[in-house]
């Protein structure tokens, strides 16, 4: 697996795991970035058509931001469009996974609630970790 | 109670910590006393617009996917939680001290597991386990048992080195 992150995230996405991380904002490193089985996409927009032309024939391609623009061009890949929806045993699942340390979720900080505003700006920065906000 | 609302899409300060209607739980719903919300990145390209197409806002609105905290009250029928259960959920409007999850949506937080933790847990699981599974973006026995662990989007290799270097 191969994880397309934020260029401030690569180191972090290799230490989780990843066997390679590459930086989706550098055309160049997608532009290396050889043919892939399939693509599951989280993050939809300008990349997607970028990486949708990197899967193979009768790959896959799963989408939570609906399909990318140009899908049609790519009749021998399947576009799965899909939206993650509640399920409380994969929340409990992964909770105790991440309890027994057999996975890690970097928690990056705790903000109140009264600060979401600042709390949100940094978030969408691109830190490394997740933000919580408390009541 | 206090909530972080948004009364039109914008920059972060559109955020506006202020009151805003006790939500009440209908039947089959459970009223959380929100002790943790986590931020993912669905909730600021809500918050700017920039996801208007797939998730439209209706003003004035508390964002917020993940959250924690205690079982406040229960909404008619529900019968498998109780008062001052500690539990998580994937939900809608969690930047609140007052959130409102249905039960089918709700889980108890595993002993051991913190009000902070439970509360980043949520949509990321969802998300990772339900697009590696359901859209498989790679072959069965390649699946990884922690598709969440990629942080934002994930390929799977199709050259033999790569897959050599995967097991």
């Amino acid at each position: 697996m191969i994880a397309g992150v934020r260029k401030n995230q690569i180191d972090e996405a290799k230490l989780l795991g990843a066997i390679d991380a590459i930086d989706l904002s550098s055309d160049s490193a997608i532009a290396k970035l050889g043919t892939v089985e399939g693509v599951a996409d989280a993050v939809g927009g300008d990349v997607a058509p970028k990486l949708l032309a990197k899967v193979k024939p009768g790959g896959n391609y799963g989408s939570l931001l609906g399909p990318p623009k140009d899908a049609a061009l790519h009749p021998t890949v399947n576009i799965k469009p899909m939206t993650a929806h509640p399920a409380p045993a994969t929340y409990v699942h992964y909770a105790e996974a991440i309890r027994d340390g057999k996975l890690t979720l970097q928690i990056d900080r705790v903000m109140p609630l009264s600060d979401a505003a600042q709390a949100q700006a940094a978030a969408e920065k691109g830190g490394v970790g997740k933000i919580v906000l408390t009541p | 109670m206090k909530a972080a609302v948004l009364h039109e899409y914008g920059p972060p300060s559109n955020l506006k910590y202020e009151d805003f209607p006790d939500p009440k739980p209908g039947p089959g719903e459970v009223l959380i006393a929100v002790r943790a919300a986590s931020i993912n990145p669905i909730d600021f390209k809500m918050r700017s617009g920039a996801a208007k197409e797939h998730f439209p806002v209706t003003f004035p609105a508390v964002l917020g996917r993940d959250v924690a905290g205690l079982v406040r009250a229960l909404g008619e029928g529900v019968k498998d939680f109780a008062v001052g259960d500690r539990v998580f959920a994937l939900a809608w409007g969690a930047y609140a001290e007052l959130c409102v999850v249905k039960a089918a949506d709700l889980a108890k937080i595993p002993e051991g597991v913190d009000m902070t933790t439970a509360a980043a847990v949520p949509l990321v699981s969802c998300t990772g386990d339900q697009l590696i599974r359901e859209a498989r973006p790679c072959s069965p026995a390649r699946r990884f048992s922690s598709p969440e662990r990629s942080a934002a989007s994930a390929a799977a290799p199709s050259s033999p080195r790569a897959r050599s270097a995967q097991r």
